[in-house]
């Protein structure tokens, strides 16, 4: 039975932590705060003789902050696949591009970090200006040729990597009618989906004979079910669905709400958004064309009546044990109820009409006030694989704090 | 909506209120003298049955505040609360003092993001076709009506009176011969003349005002050559003296015609003002020439002219209500009114226009001069946004000692970011870089182009990043190679054909436009016909054929790939290009290179040699000799009530404040971002 473990925690933020992010390519983490810095910090596994890799011990260590030159809060960051640029988006409006001035080009940086020698500086190399007001969200598509970036503005932009450095805005696409929260790259083609107060979530791609536009508005409909409870865990995850049940029934939701968050599974079939009040809806691609209509599929309640503020995939999370269905993935959802859940998404049994699968989701496990009474605003599963026995995720609060958190079981 | 356990202030601020970022400052008038004389500071407002306010002291007593004392209870239930400022006033005699309405007018608009993009409501209410409604049908209205029409604005009307709903795009060119622009123009002056539609004065197009701030236009470019590259202006206007006109900045210079542009510049871009044109757009241009040139040989004032424009876009609401063209002598404006192209649709759709009903003369090659005191809906070859870039481009052709070459080159394939690049065709000197740059994305290139160039903007501050970008860049530019090579093998060789001269030179000119597709495409136009638009439009409010409110994607109706949006879209893009049709087909000369077919084309070449041979079209040359006599009446005119002796100068000033205008940095307080909430 799969259970999260505390790490540690990494303190430093004078002001709520919006968000982190794992450096794809070398040992460092990333949060960024109200505070307007971005603080960097390094890991390294000290593994355990134990082959399975259950009592490897993670260490965590403040490598720098970036004071930046935003004016105003940081409420995201992305690093490039390249794991060499840094992006952050700020509600000053503009999006900043970050690279280490690094005269070791080349030279892999798990050992640069390891022999704790240099420290290289951070700098702004550009700065992309053009929202209204504040930046919401940046994302790195999977080859690293694309920025897009979302604003309270309601506006939704692609920048392309020119091959001089510097970024040319290729698209800006106004179909949200209110704040865009966030948006998402698919993990391997350029499909760009974007999540709004409006209620809605677009998703957009290139048209060859035009522009980027949108090719489909996901509204989503169904609605929340009760999480269903893994066998194992039962009497503890039993109880605390139990304790949450209000004194008074809340009537099914009828309003439109918000979409907080959005994240595509690994194999890029599914997407998995995150609404106000608390549920989590997965979406299924009917197709393998770039436009192909994606299909809500299921929507659980996760977070109470509270916002569920962000997702993320745990890559390469194979089916579990010996189950009989077809395993979609693990997921982390966070939210303003301070809970962790972890989740297993499946595919149920084909219905008999032979044209939908549901997909079931089913919460392995939970971790209550994971930033004591504070809202978590971020998490991110590392995907590197450092250790055999375990998954490394983070999180980050309103308390400031940013907090590592260890999946062990898997 | 919950709110969190643990709620922080912070500044984050994720709800939105539509108009933000429009605070005027309140003014606060004689408060000191209130004081001086002793009245007594506790005061209430208290408001009348006429919506008057009346500021009443609420005390008689000079000490302690006493919270209304004197308002009985029983004041309010008998009286109500129209009679409590009214009684006071009785019973404290002179204490009631009524207060100045505040009034917000288009001046004091700050084209914030709050009102004007969102709703549009007070543009309208401000500046309607209901307005001209009130003065067409007001008999103690004696001032002489004019009304002046875009080129864009006719193509735009013959397009929609001609399409019908179920005429294909290839029979549209058939569709048109049923109505030329210079018809319908003279249609509409013949209807308007009539007294029972008001008796305008003049119905004219702006065309003639467009030649003249083409002029001027190439004139100021010259001027700013002359600065040079990057560098600020000659003589820069500081704020005790904001009364001189600009001299002119340096180069690149960025066409001023779109007020869209503008006053997205004066708010998000306050340091690249300096390089945008100062001459008047065609709309302006129009303004001085009805007001101040027409007006005075009417032997009328200019208060006595009521002046209206039509155009195809919105924003030029907001630039005819600048205080530039104002004039506090007269107390008038340039423009009293602006109608978009769909207003003025709407205003003769009331009246009952009939646009196919034929008038006398309408198909007579020249306008007859009773009808009009300029050449009508003269040519400018080049786009139909205006023609800056080309009109300029042919003048220094033309002033060049040697035969020139012009290469043109899509910006991404794009037919709204073109750049042009002018040769010596012997040696192959580069003259002149220009480009056009249509609609919101590309100008967010153009901006961060021109930032770069002239360094007024800092982009960056590190370079060393440049080439890790490059390796990365370079993948993705290959790859999308290799998808177009099936299609187009002229790509691969495109980056070679164009010297690396050509890329280093920095701009020189940039027409720039807020829409995509140019003004034809402007937010005032009459919007595309298609044959399903009453289902479309249906749909899109999401109410089905019985008008029942539905959600199509809820309830499980697969739409099919072509979704409403995507409709809509296209029937948009096809639907502006039967309109760029209608403009060059309604006139006399075929336009030089308006790429109608749509082809990409990725590097063209044009001789110019013929061009400086060729004999300038007589109309144009009309245009200027009447230009040129209208210019020098305003100069003479200046001369009599200056006493400068210096009569080049005075020549100058006059010409400037015909011609010219000025903008200004729209502060950052207003941005809505420092403001905090």
């Amino acid at each position: 039975m799969p259970a999260i473990e505390f790490v540690t925690e990494l303190p430093g933020h004078a002001g709520p932590a919006w968000a982190v992010s794992w450096n794809p390519c070398r040992p460092i983490l990333a949060s960024c705060s109200s505070d307007k810095t971005v603080r960097l910090y390094g890991y390294n596994v000290k593994q355990s003789t134990d082959s399975e890799g259950a009592n490897d011990r993670f260490e965590f260590r403040f490598l720098q902050e970036i004071p930046t030159a935003h004016k105003r809060t940081i409420r995201s960051i992305a690093w490039s696949p390249n794991g060499k640029s840094l992006a952050t988006g700020s509600f000053d409006s503009t999006v900043g591009i970050w690279e280490e001035v690094d005269e070791y080009e080349g030279v892999e940086g798990v050992e640069r970090y390891q022999d704790d020698s240099v420290e290289k500086e951070w700098e702004c190399i550009t700065t992309l200006e053009g929202h209204e007001s504040e930046c919401k969200g940046v994302s790195w598509s999977s080859d690293g040729t694309l920025l897009a970036s979302c604003s309270r503005d309601k506006s939704v932009w692609i920048w392309e990597l020119q091959a001089d450095g510097d970024f040319e805005c290729i698209s800006v696409m106004m179909e949200h009618t209110q704040d865009v929260k966030s948006i998402a790259w698919h993990p391997s083609e350029e499909i760009l989906a974007s999540a709004s107060y409006d209620a809605s979530i677009y998703l957009f791609a290139d048209d060859p004979d035009s522009d980027w536009s949108p090719f489909q508005k996901l509204n989503p409909s169904l609605p929340a079910a009760p999480a269903s409870i893994s066998t194992e865990g039962s009497t503890s995850l039993s109880a605390a669905t139990v304790e949450s049940t209000p004194d008074f029934v809340v009537p099914p939701l009828q309003e439109p709400e918000t979409v907080w968050s959005l994240a595509y599974s690994p194999c890029g079939r599914y997407l998995a958004s995150g609404g106000d009040s608390g549920g989590i809806r997965i979406w299924e691609r009917s197709g393998n064309d770039i436009d192909s209509r994606w299909i809500e599929r299921t929507h659980v309640e996760a977070h109470r009546a509270r916002a569920c503020f962000a997702l993320s995939w745990i890559a390469g999370s194979g089916p579990a044990d010996g189950a009989d269905e077809i395993s979609v993935g693990r997921l982390v959802s966070v939210g303003g109820d301070g809970r962790i859940c972890l989740w297993n998404v499946a595919k149920g049994e084909m219905q008999q009409d032979q044209t939908s699968q549901p997909i079931q989701m089913q919460l392995l496990t939970l971790r209550e006030q994971a930033h004591t009474i504070y809202d978590i605003n971020s998490v991110a599963v590392l995907q590197r694989n450092v250790s055999p026995g375990a998954r490394l995720f983070a999180t980050a609060g309103d308390d400031g704090g940013v907090k590592i958190w260890r999946i062990s079981d898997m | 909506m919950a709110f969190s356990g643990a709620l922080q202030l912070t500044d984050l601020d994720d709800f939105l209120a539509p108009s933000q970022a429009c605070i005027l400052p309140v003014k606060q008038k004689n408060k000191v003298t209130d004081q001086a004389q002793g009245l007594n500071p506790d005061t209430d407002i208290h408001i009348d049955a006429q919506n008057n306010y009346y500021e009443v002291a609420i005390s008689s007593k000079p000490s302690t505040a006493a919270p209304a004392p004197t308002l009985k209870p029983t004041d309010k239930t008998v009286g109500g609360t129209d009679s409590v400022g009214v009684l006071q006033v009785q019973q404290q005699g002179a204490q009631g003092k009524q207060l100045e309405k505040a009034e917000i007018s288009l001046n004091d608009c700050l084209a914030c993001s709050g009102c004007v993009t969102s709703t549009e409501s007070m543009l309208i209410t401000l500046q309607s076709h209901l307005e001209v409604q009130t003065y067409i049908n007001a008999e103690d209205d004696n001032r002489t009506g004019i009304l002046t029409i875009s080129p864009q604005t006719l193509a735009s009307l013959v397009t929609s009176y001609t399409e019908t709903p179920s005429s294909s795009s290839s029979s549209s060119s058939s569709s048109c011969q049923g109505l030329t622009m210079t018809q319908l123009l003279r249609r509409i002056r013949t209807f308007f003349s009539s007294p029972q539609n008001g008796g305008w004065a003049g119905v004219w197009d702006t065309t003639f005002a467009r030649h003249l701030s083409l002029r001027e236009h190439v004139a100021e470019y010259k001027e700013r050559r002359l600065v040079g590259k990057g560098k600020q202006a000659l003589t820069p206007t500081s704020a005790d003296d904001p009364g001189t006109p600009l001299k002119g900045g340096g180069l690149p210079m960025l066409a001023s015609a779109c007020p869209g542009w503008v006053c997205y510049a004066e708010k998000a871009h306050g340091d690249l003002l300096d390089f945008v044109s100062h001459t008047r757009s065609s709309q302006g241009v129009m303004g001085s020439l009805v007001k101040q040139w027409w007006a005075a040989e009417r032997k009328k004032t200019p208060k006595d002219v009521y002046h209206v424009t039509v155009m195809p876009c919105y924003d030029k609401k907001l630039e005819a209500s600048r205080s530039d063209f104002y004039s506090e002598l007269y107390e008038t404006r340039d423009v009293d009114c602006v109608l978009t192209t769909g207003e003025l649709d709407l205003l003769l759709r009331e009246r009952g226009f009939n646009p196919f009903q034929a008038v006398s003369g309408e198909d007579a090659h020249e306008v007859s001069p009773r009808d009009s005191p300029f050449p009508e809906l003269i040519s400018h070859s080049g786009t139909s946004s205006g023609s800056y870039l080309h009109t300029l481009i042919d003048a220094l052709a033309r002033e060049h000692h040697n035969d020139t070459r012009l290469v043109t080159r899509p910006v991404r394939g794009s037919e709204d970011h073109v750049e042009y690049i002018l040769e010596d065709a012997a040696t192959g000197e580069i003259i002149f870089k220009g480009a056009k740059c249509y609609g919101f994305r590309n100008l967010q290139n153009l901006v961060r182009k021109v930032g770069k160039e002239t360094g007024v903007k800092a982009v960056g501050r590190g370079i060393g990043a440049s080439k890790l970008s490059a390796a990365v860049a370079a993948r993705r530019r290959a790859g999308k190679a290799k998808l177009a090579a099936g299609q187009d093998s002229a790509v691969s060789s495109s980056a070679s054909s164009i010297t690396e001269q050509a890329e280093e030179r920095t701009l020189d000119y940039v027409e720039v436009m807020a829409c995509p597709g140019g003004c034809v495409n402007g937010g005032g136009q009459m919007k595309p016909k298609s044959e399903n638009a009453a289902t479309a439009a249906k749909q899109a409010a999401g109410r089905d054929e019985e008008g029942y409110s539905r959600d199509w994607e809820m309830e499980g109706v697969e739409a099919p790939k072509t979704q409403i949006d995507e409709g809509m879209r296209w029937s948009t893009k096809s639907w502006v290009a039967k309109v760029e049709k209608v403009y060059w087909s309604g006139l006399p000369t075929p336009p030089q290179s308006p790429k109608a077919d749509g082809q990409d084309q990725v590097v063209a070449e044009e001789e110019h040699k013929d061009r400086k041979i060729s004999a300038v079209d007589p109309q144009i040359e009309i245009a200027n000799k009447i230009g040129q006599q209208i210019i020098d009446t305003i100069v003479e005119s200046s001369k009599k009530s200056l006493s400068t002796t210096n009569s080049a100068e005075i020549a100058y000033e006059a010409r400037i404040n015909f011609l010219r205008t000025r903008y200004r940095k729209v502060e950052g307080d207003v941005s809505g971002l420092t403001a905090k909430w």
